[in-house]
């Protein structure tokens, strides 16, 4: 379970994050939608305790992430798999390192394992063979799915997305949210997604949360969203201007 | 502006504090450090030579000229060079030209990490940045300036020589003299060579850390970078200058 | 074996390029500027930015380097009681080497690594390629005021630089070695010559011209998103503080 209470983040005088809350019970699916400099990454960051808040509280399963040092958040973060916008491969590694990453600083794991662990994830996200190749030789739709081997290598309780499918093409796009939806119900993983392709979460998000200049302005499913009495919602679900 | 400069300071010492702090509490990744060791000084030594050899020859130019005129002689131009390049020049001069060929590569790579959210990726993953990225170019500096400055030094001494003979036909012979080198002269500018090993990489690295937004911001940090640690090589090289200026007077050995 | 000889040959080729493209470079930039069509707002704009941002890293710089001055003259003028060279000793080690090299390593990662940053962001972004679209060639637009700023600016900085260099080697002597303001003045207005200041101020005009060639042609052939803007700008004060003492050393032997 994941619940944000009243969380707060300004930069100057500037309120990137307005008094959020919200909650996503174990096993659920949200969809994070909003226009761009809404604040979606930034929530998702809060919740690993990557950035600082100024006001309000996140609570992860029974921690309370704004409470933690950087040591103790360790803990929580070894629960979490993160998928960065940016794809944030480390570019001095190879494929195969990337993705073995995680499980290579938990340490549980003999080096043979964790090959053999990076080889299944890598045909699973249907890239077989390239553990040897850098980063920089890879497309855009390639590493994003690289980024999504190496977030889910430790089947993490909790997924987060920060925009999955931002300047992909429609195919690659469908067959990075039909992975994730898969990846999600092998883990029985309790999900956020950010992306503004709403008709492509409709099917795998339980719920939906809108952000706007910082403020949650809906929350609910899909279904209401279309029939919301604030413009600027059903404008964005539905793709209708706004009169 | 004051502001500015105060929290710079503080950020500086803080990843300082955790840079020691790591050195001391969690394992040395050697491969990594010896990947460092190879950057820093392997990469850097032909720029070191080159630099440090026309800042020899340009030394010996000016003073030689002076003594030619004030005495006529330039016999004791080798002498009366050694100890300023072995305590003074060498040290900051190789200093500023890690900071410019090292600190700067640390900061944009560091930079374009941070940028490209892979620093946030490795904090994802347990490793800390600090830990995982500055503690190796720390160590890796520390060990390598001081072997950089006796490189430098030797290539602006030797360069220093063929000016002479050529310029002012000093005998080489003549010219290598370590009689007015003290022992004080070597300590003071080794230590100085270990402290701006020590600083460089964690100004650099702070500077890495804090970048923000895409390109524009890798450039800001890079330039910052090479500002603050230039800036830092010649504050210290006064400070230590000065602290070891008064110690001599103090001792009553110096002058 | 051949392994190094090809290493060895892929570093000399490379170097030879970046030469030969400064070359090149600094020739485009020598034919643009017989006819130059100056944008007077924009080399208004970047003259302020060049000289009045870093004045404050300059003075500070120079003050620096006059307190290190009398610090490694100290020793000698103890050991021969010879307090009235000192104003000497300090004006022909600050004014005619330290001052122009240290303010122009300073300037280069100032000004020059910001510059580079700028055009290399630029380029990265396709903003030089719309200049072109729009019919403005960079070389005018950009490089020109740039360059002409540097060289301004860095021999202003020069001038000013060496007023702080000159309070920070009195006010060393005086506290540490005990040395009247008086007789440092003294000794300084006595023996440091005009030659010397303007031999300083030569060099920094061409560090200040070899800055902005650099910086610019850094700049200009960045490839490669962010991580190709931190290499760019670390070419650019490496090649920077190579061209500073080469050209020093030839300056120095020119007008000894």
């Amino acid at each position: 379970m994941i619940r944000l209470e009243s969380v707060n983040r300004r930069f100057g005088a500037h309120p990137a994050l307005d008094d959020v809350s919200f909650e996503v019970q174990t096993g659920q699916t949200l969809g994070l939608v909003g226009a761009g400099g809404s604040g979606k990454s930034l929530i998702l960051k809060a919740i690993c305790g990557l950035i600082p808040v100024d006001g309000g509280r996140v609570t992860v399963g029974e921690h309370e992430v704004t409470a933690l040092s950087e040591t103790a958040l360790m803990a929580v973060r070894s629960r979490i798999g993160m998928v960065f916008q940016n794809y944030a491969l480390f570019d001095f590694m190879n494929v195969g390192a990337n993705i073995g990453f995680p499980l290579t600083q938990l340490g549980t794991l003999s080096p043979d394992e964790v090959a053999a662990r990076v080889v299944l994830r890598l045909s699973q996200v249907g890239l077989p063979g390239i553990e040897d190749r850098l980063p920089g030789e890879l497309s855009g739709g390639m590493k994003k799915r690289v980024c999504l081997a190496r977030a889910m290598i430790h089947d993490p309780a909790i997924m987060l997305c920060d925009d999955p499918t931002a300047g992909l093409d429609p195919v690659t796009t469908n067959r990075i949210f039909a992975l994730l939806k898969a990846l999600q119900t092998e883990n029985a993983a309790t999900a956020i997604i950010v992306s503004h392709e709403v008709d492509y979460l409709r099917p795998i998000c339980d719920q939906f949360v809108m952000l706007d200049q910082g403020k949650v302005v809906f929350q609910g499913a899909a279904a209401l969203a279309d029939v919301s009495d604030n413009p600027i919602v059903r404008a964005f679900f539905t793709g209708e201007g706004i009169s | 502006m004051l502001r500015f400069i105060y929290s710079e300071f503080r950020g500086t010492l803080e990843v300082l504090r955790l840079t020691l702090y790591y050195c001391v509490r969690a394992p040395w990744p050697m491969r990594e450090i010896g990947q460092q060791l190879y950057e820093v000084g392997n990469r850097s030594v032909f720029f070191i030579l080159v630099t440090m050899g026309f800042l020899g020859a340009i030394l010996n130019f000016q003073t030689g000229f002076q003594a030619q005129r004030l005495f006529g002689d330039t016999s004791l131009l080798g002498a009366a060079t050694l100890p300023i390049l072995v305590r003074q020049l060498g040290p900051t001069l190789c200093g500023l030209m890690v900071a410019i060929r090292v600190g700067t590569g640390i900061a944009a790579e560091i930079g374009s990490m941070q940028v490209t959210e892979q620093v946030d990726a490795l904090r994802m993953c347990r490793a800390q940045p600090v830990d995982y990225l500055v503690k190796p170019r720390f160590i890796a500096c520390t060990l390598m300036v001081p072997v950089l400055w006796v490189i430098g030094t030797a290539s602006a001494y030797v360069c220093g020589m063929y000016v002479t003979y050529a310029s002012f036909h000093t005998n080489p012979n003549t010219y290598v003299n370590f009689d007015m080198t003290k022992s004080g002269d070597l300590i003071e500018g080794g230590l100085k060579a270990v402290v701006f090993g020590m600083v460089i990489p964690v100004i650099a690295g702070h500077s890495g850390l804090s970048a923000r937004g895409g390109s524009e911001g890798v450039g800001a940090a890079t330039t910052q970078a090479v500002v603050n640690a230039s800036l830092a090589v010649i504050a210290l090289d006064l400070l230590i200058g000065g602290a070891a200026f008064a110690l001599k007077i103090s001792l009553g050995t110096g002058p | 074996m051949s392994g190094l000889a090809a290493r060895l040959g892929a570093f000399l080729i490379g170097l030879s390029e970046v030469t030969g493209g400064l070359f090149l470079f600094g020739l485009v930039v020598l034919r643009a500027a017989r006819r130059p069509r100056l944008d007077a707002y924009e080399t208004w704009r970047i003259f302020y930015r060049v000289g009045v941002k870093s004045l404050p890293i300059v003075a500070t710089t120079a003050a620096f380097s006059g307190a290190i001055a009398v610090i490694q003259a100290g020793p000698n003028v103890m050991k021969f009681r010879a307090f009235e060279i000192i104003g000497w000793a300090f004006g022909y080690s600050v004014f005619r080497e330290i001052g122009p090299l240290l303010i122009g390593l300073m300037f280069s990662g100032r000004v020059g690594a910001n510059n580079t940053a700028e055009l290399g962001t630029m380029q990265v972004t396709e903003q030089i390629d719309a200049l072109r679209a729009l019919a403005i060639n960079p070389i005018n637009y950009l490089v020109l005021p740039r360059i002409l700023a540097m060289v301004v600016m860095m021999t202003l900085l020069n001038v000013v630089g060496d007023v702080f260099a000159l309070a920070g080697g009195i006010g060393t002597s005086w506290l540490l070695i005990g040395v009247d303001p008086y007789v440092f003045w003294n000794s300084f207005v006595e023996y440091v010559t005009l030659t010397d200041f303007f031999n300083g101020v030569c060099k920094s005009a061409a560090f200040g011209g070899s800055i902005g060639i650099v910086s610019c042609h850094f700049g200009l052939n960045v490839k490669g998103g962010a991580m190709g803007v931190g290499r760019a700008v670390n070419a650019c004060v490496v090649a920077s503080a190579v061209s500073i003492f080469v050209l020093d050393y030839f300056i120095t032997y020119l007008l000894r």
